[in-house]
């Protein structure tokens, strides 16, 4: 890491602990807590994946390659408002993919922050594990990374991007009606 | 199972064995009557630009590459050596000259020809390659949507559509340009039977008000749309077709016509505004008739849907009687600039795909219906598909049998036709 990206062992410290505390409020089904954690501008997205020929022998499997970009579908792009709907829906019981609600655990792990382009944002990379059981028995296994922006504003941290890249190309699961 | 007429379905569509939904014997016949004998979608002719160009898809179980040929023509065969029966193409899509197998090294054109393999002289001086290409199926176009069959003798895709075609018609030719799919496709599994999206879309208004309600609990403009679609008719289609659909009389109000959800529109200004250009054109090519027909949802029996007013076009590839595989495209006029298509991406995100709001509750329905179809005494009790028994009128103007927006003449239908193809010899 070049020196200009580092950041001091607090500031890795609050990061991990803001996205460990971001993983528990989501367990704990706590979304409006959640919602506070996100800034009012914020990009939460999820591209698509794909299995792709190699280019050319010397292809070097670039992961970017795989994953859709501008103009192609992907599998989710929220703003504020429309994660608000997410997180309204979730708890109005109205919604009976998720009523009886999902248990979930979410491990958060490989969390690697460097300083973003602006002063005080951060540049953060993490992998996830999310377990999620429900009704009687039904069980899925998500893996993923993800990319954040983080930033401070008035002393406070709050996430201003996401990109979400599951291993997956064809999910594993019937919906996505969980937070990631 | 070969001669002897099975009835899973009543004669007149109102009781529907649960079995069918879950029953691995009856799920091994439907490949052979209905996955082996079909036309199925395959992809749509602009994911097919280039020579060389290929998408991989399935037609049920079966894995098929989808390529145009230097000819130009489209061709279909079955992912699968003849030598020893590996995939000879891995990836979803993309262009390639030719398809090699991986373990041998059998080379196969972008028609599935065999175009030869290593040491062809020395090894197989006599083999005839044009008996050893891929295994072919035939292919059929209709304004752009790419289906295939491995029924070579058997209907023309046109006959298969027949009437469908009009309802097709109504987003497929609205303009010269024509429509292209965005880029990618969303795949993800879901424990149901194939049948049950079909069933849905092919005339389910019913269900949206229970399941669908948180939606309209927190979008005013979904219930409104719904209330219109309520104001419409389940058109029961024959060849187990059907369509979610209105019908608007002479006259109505321009906006109403247009070919989005009033939702979509008021959210994405630009969008309405390119929708309401391209009316004109619309109306020259359809006529007064089409552009007054709003279909919201259909099926193309077997398992190909639209989702007409969000430009969605989907298939649900069987994977076992209890399990089905999803895939959704999104498809616009390709002469749209890119932002307006930005813009049905995302009004598409938030209802329908993986993270729609409106399809993850349909999904959780489609697996307990399936869960609901397993066990020895509770399939002895079947379905009820009785709701509005007695309709099916044909409409003066518009093709099918007509019903007001609740009744379930179109699944009636289409477990009908159902029951009689799998009632065919193999």
């Amino acid at each position: 890491m070049s020196s200009n990206t580092m950041v001091s062992l607090e500031e890795q410290r609050e990061i991990e602990q803001f996205l460990y505390r971001e993983a528990r409020v989501l367990d704990e089904r706590k979304f409006n807590d959640w919602l506070g954690m996100l800034d009012g501008g914020i990009r939460y997205y999820m591209p698509n994946r794909k299995v792709r020929k190699p280019k050319s022998r010397s292809d070097e499997w670039d992961v970017e390659d795989e994953i859709s970009g501008d103009g192609e579908l992907g599998l989710l792009s929220d703003n504020i408002l429309t994660l608000s709907m997410r997180a309204t829906r979730l708890m109005d019981g109205l919604s009976f993919s998720e009523n009886p609600m999902s248990r979930t655990v979410r491990m958060i792990s490989n969390i690697e922050v460097q300083a973003g382009e602006e002063e005080g944002s951060y540049k953060v990379y993490s992998n996830f594990h999310l377990n999620r059981k429900r009704l009687e028995k039904d069980n899925c296994d998500i893996y993923g990374s993800r990319q954040d922006i983080i930033v401070r504003e008035d002393g406070e941290l709050l996430l201003e991007e996401r990109r979400i890249v599951l291993n997956a190309t064809v999910l594993n699961f019937p919906s996505i009606s969980l937070f990631f | 199972m070969n001669t002897e007429q099975k009835q899973w379905v009543s004669d007149d569509g109102a009781l529907v064995d649960r079995r069918i939904f879950s029953d691995a014997e009856i799920y091994e016949r439907e490949k052979k009557t209905i996955f082996n004998k079909c036309w199925l979608f395959l992809c749509h002719e602009s994911q097919l630009e280039n020579r060389g160009d290929f998408f991989s898809t399935y037609m049920g179980e079966e894995p098929v590459v989808v390529s145009r040929h230097k000819d130009g023509e489209i061709y279909a065969f079955i992912n699968s050596c003849r030598h020893r029966g590996l995939r000879v193409c891995r990836a979803d899509s993309g262009n390639s000259n030719s398809h090699t197998c991986p373990y041998h090294g059998w080379n196969y054109g972008t028609d599935g020809q065999l175009m030869g393999m290593p040491g062809k002289k020395d090894y197989y001086p006599d083999l005839d390659a044009s008996e050893w290409g891929l295994v072919q199926a035939r292919v059929g176009i209709y304004k752009g949507l790419v289906f295939g069959t491995f029924d070579h003798d058997g209907i023309s895709l046109e006959e298969h559509l027949g009437d469908a075609t009009f309802y097709l018609d109504t987003l497929l030719d609205r303009s010269e340009e024509g429509m292209e799919v965005i880029g990618g496709v969303q795949k993800w599994e879901a424990n149901s039977n194939w049948k049950m999206p079909s069933e849905n879309m092919v005339g389910d208004t019913y269900h949206a008000m229970m399941s669908h309600r948180s939606v309209f609990a927190m979008q005013p403009d979904a219930q409104d749309t719904y209330d219109q679609i309520q104001e419409g008719f389940n058109i029961a289609i024959e060849g187990g077709h059907g369509s979610v659909c209105r019908y608007f009389p002479e006259g109505t109000d321009a906006e109403d016509l247009l070919p989005g959800e009033t939702a979509h529109l008021e959210m994405s200004p630009a969008l309405g505004d390119a929708i309401r250009a391209g009316q004109a054109e619309a109306e020259q090519r359809l006529g007064s008739v089409k552009l007054r027909t709003k279909p919201a949802a259909s099926t193309i029996f077997p398992n190909f849907h639209l989702l007409s007013t969000v430009f969605c076009l989907r298939i649900a590839h069987p994977r076992g009687p209890k399990k089905s595989e999803l895939w959704n495209w999104v498809i616009v006029p390709k002469a749209w600039p890119q932002e307006i298509k930005q813009a049905v991406i995302d009004n598409y995100y938030v209802a329908f795909g993986p993270g729609g709001m409106l399809e993850q509750d349909d999904i959780e329905n489609w697996e307990q219906v399936t869960a609901g179809s397993i066990g020895e005494e509770i399939t002895k009790h079947p379905f009820h598909f009785g709701m509005g028994m007695g309709a099916g009128e044909a409409h003066p103007d518009i093709p099918g049998l007509i019903g007001d927006a609740f009744n379930e003449l179109p699944q009636r239908e289409m477990y009908r036709h159902w029951q009689n193809l799998m009632n065919q010899e193999d």
